[in-house]
């Protein structure tokens, strides 16, 4: 378990502030593979926290650094790879919910943590169950704009870039999301 | 920031943080846009261009006749403190004598579709790295997907489909799809050195498999049986009468690497033993290597010995890569390590690695490299008889790139060529 999940947030932030950013220079093949070292660990487990499998987490994002490699040439401004990369990968998650229609319907509704031990049964409880399921019954953007601001720390203007919708969506989308998340574990409980 | 966004940051973070740091899976990126054919010569390694072009064979074109009759367990042998201090960056160069110490030519599956298969297998002379054959597979084939070898220096054996394996995202799903209904089939490509030609030949009494099904292959050392990884079993088929014996296995997770990649079944020479990879699934997922004595009685795989486990524990030693291979003589299993420091900042120790094929064991280790960072990798992709050469891939290279090489008495000599292409057989 990552034990500074706040750093791989940092990570991922804004090129430029806490991100190592493009390695701008480099060869396509080098620079792809060096924001792949340093994204994604983060990009895997924002993949994970959407779909709640690992597997589909790892292709999402494997797919989107190929695609990254691919238009290389194309990018207009190098610097902006990580958001180019971060939106792929959001975008890849809603692919993926799209074609399996159960997840698309109730995405992370099933969600399980893995039990593999007493130890982690602990750190896995119940409340973070209801969260998750909760999470998981939101409509697409609210989900998405919660994940994005609240997992990543992205500001709401850095979540309306990712999510392609203009700043005040985004805002909008984030207290409304909250709002029914609230209602919704008020009710479970 | 109210109690509402406190739990749902913290269930976030929790659930991140399931998927430990030392999973994410090496990078394997497209051929570069717009660039077909033989990978291209990294410039900036001008001493690769200085190597004497060495073999006959060099200067021969490929002609192709398409002629198709067409235990021990592991985190108990080291601490789970993470890696030792200090870079270090791979093991020093050596010569080129290193590079007839392996079989003069290798099978390499070329212009990769997605991330793995080819649409063409090349021939290449392993002193040179020249290109001595090229073939594509028969219609209604478009891809080769796996490729292996006998030790005899030119009976391989391929598999093709119609369309590409399991890949990332929807094309890979939709791909595996159609490929059930047109299932892989298998190719003998038996290679003339003198001629220069390379013959294809259908093993139709092999007959077919689904190709979603099939994660692995291995061509035992005198060619004269395949085994199959089925994901739920292991197939091992006479390619002379076609006679097939199954092993299944009984318990949780799978045969084979966490996808289907890489080179997880290894023959030794008698063709007595066949060692295989078997993960448990779920998370950590833990790797075994195991040895089946196919001249036993039965039909599991738990009758398997276990000779190494890899705990998948955050800290603790794992399967670096996608290959383990059993060594000819059946003594020494050779595998990709990996160490990962349980704590921020990460930090990584890859190592190839040889343990006792008895005890599971450490042996030695050999082309250490500490690194700042998750993400570069190593991998295995041949083995002689002992394990004393072993031909690598690992991220020597500008920018961590991939560089392949001979490594013998840990001396790096690279492969003149550089092949990337993990679908590869010597």
């Amino acid at each position: 378990m990552n034990p500074n999940p706040r750093g791989y947030a940092a990570t991922l932030g804004a090129a430029g502030q806490a991100s190592p950013g493009c390695p701008a220079g480099l060869s396509a093949k080098g620079a792809v593979t060096e924001l792949y070292q340093a994204h994604a660990l983060g990009l895997i487990r924002l993949d994970y926290v959407m779909l709640g499998d690992r597997p589909a987490a790892e292709d999402v994002v494997q797919e989107a650094f190929c695609g990254l490699y691919r238009r290389w040439s194309r990018l207009s401004n190098p610097a902006s790879a990580v958001h180019y990369v971060r939106s792929s990968v959001l975008n890849g998650c809603r692919s993926v919910l799209r074609r399996d229609i159960s997840r698309a319907s109730r995405p992370l509704a099933g969600y399980q943590p893995p039990e593999i031990s007493a130890e982690s049964a602990v750190l896995t409880g119940e409340e973070r169950r209801e969260v998750m399921r909760a999470l998981g019954r939101l409509p697409r953007r609210q989900r998405e704009a919660l994940v994005l601001r609240f997992y990543l720390d992205l500001s709401a203007t850095e979540t309306a870039a990712t999510m392609g919708i203009s700043p005040s969506s985004a805002r909008s989308a984030i207290t409304r999301g909250l709002a029914a998340l609230g209602r919704m574990l008020e009710e479970s409980s | 920031m109210n109690t509402l966004e406190s739990k749902l940051t913290a269930a976030l973070r929790e659930t991140g943080g399931e998927v430990p740091s030392e999973s994410v899976p090496p990078l394997r990126l497209p051929p570069a846009p717009g660039r077909r054919g033989r990978p291209r010569r990294v410039r900036r390694q001008r001493w690769l261009a200085r190597l004497t072009p060495l073999a006959a064979a060099a200067a021969v074109a490929g002609v192709v006749a398409g002629s198709l009759a067409v235990s021990g367990t592991f985190g108990g042998g080291l601490a789970a403190t993470g890696p030792a201090r200090g870079r270090a960056h791979g093991a020093p160069i050596g010569g080129r004598a290193a590079l007839h110490a392996i079989p003069p030519y290798y099978v390499e599956l070329a212009d990769p579709t997605m991330i793995m298969g080819g649409q063409r297998v090349q021939i290449r002379a392993s002193t040179t790295g020249h290109l001595l054959a090229t073939l594509r597979p028969p219609r209604p084939f478009g891809m080769f997907s796996w490729v292996s070898a006998a030790a005899d220096d030119h009976t391989f054996i391929l598999a093709a489909q119609r369309y590409w394996p399991i890949a990332p995202g929807n094309k890979g799903a939709n791909g595996e799809r159609r490929d059930n209904t047109t299932p892989t089939s298998f190719f003998k490509l038996s290679f003339t050195p003198s001629s220069g030609t390379a013959r294809l030949t259908k093993l139709a009494s092999l007959g077919t498999v689904g190709s979603s099904r099939l994660a692995g292959v291995a061509l035992s050392p005198d060619g004269s049986m395949l085994a199959l990884d089925l994901r739920q079993s292991i197939q091992v088929i006479s390619l002379a009468t076609g006679v097939k014996r199954t092993w299944r296995w009984p318990g949780g997770g799978w045969v084979g690497n966490w996808k289907p990649f890489g080179q997880v079944l290894s023959w030794s020479a008698d063709g007595k033993q066949l060692a295989f990879q078997q993960w448990s699934g779920g998370s950590p997922s833990i790797a075994h290597v195991r040895v089946l004595d196919t001249t036993a009685l039965g039909h599991s795989l738990s009758s398997a010995r276990l000779v190494i486990t890899f705990s998948g524990r955050p800290g603790m030693p794992t399967l670096g890569s996608q290959n383990t291979f059993l060594t000819a003589d059946g003594s020494t299993i050779v595998a990709a390590m990996m160490k990962e420091a349980a704590k921020s900042p990460y930090a990584t120790q890859l190592e190839i690695t040889e343990f006792s094929a008895r005890s599971g064991k450490i042996e030695r280790s050999m082309d250490t490299f500490r690194l700042p960072s998750a993400g570069p990798w190593q991998d295995v992709l041949w083995s002689n008889a002992t394990g004393s050469t072993v031909i690598v891939t690992d991220p020597r290279g500008k920018h961590g790139q991939q560089v392949a090489g001979v490594l013998t008495g840990n001396r790096f000599t690279a492969l003149p060529g550089n092949p990337q292409n993990e679908q590869i057989a010597w």
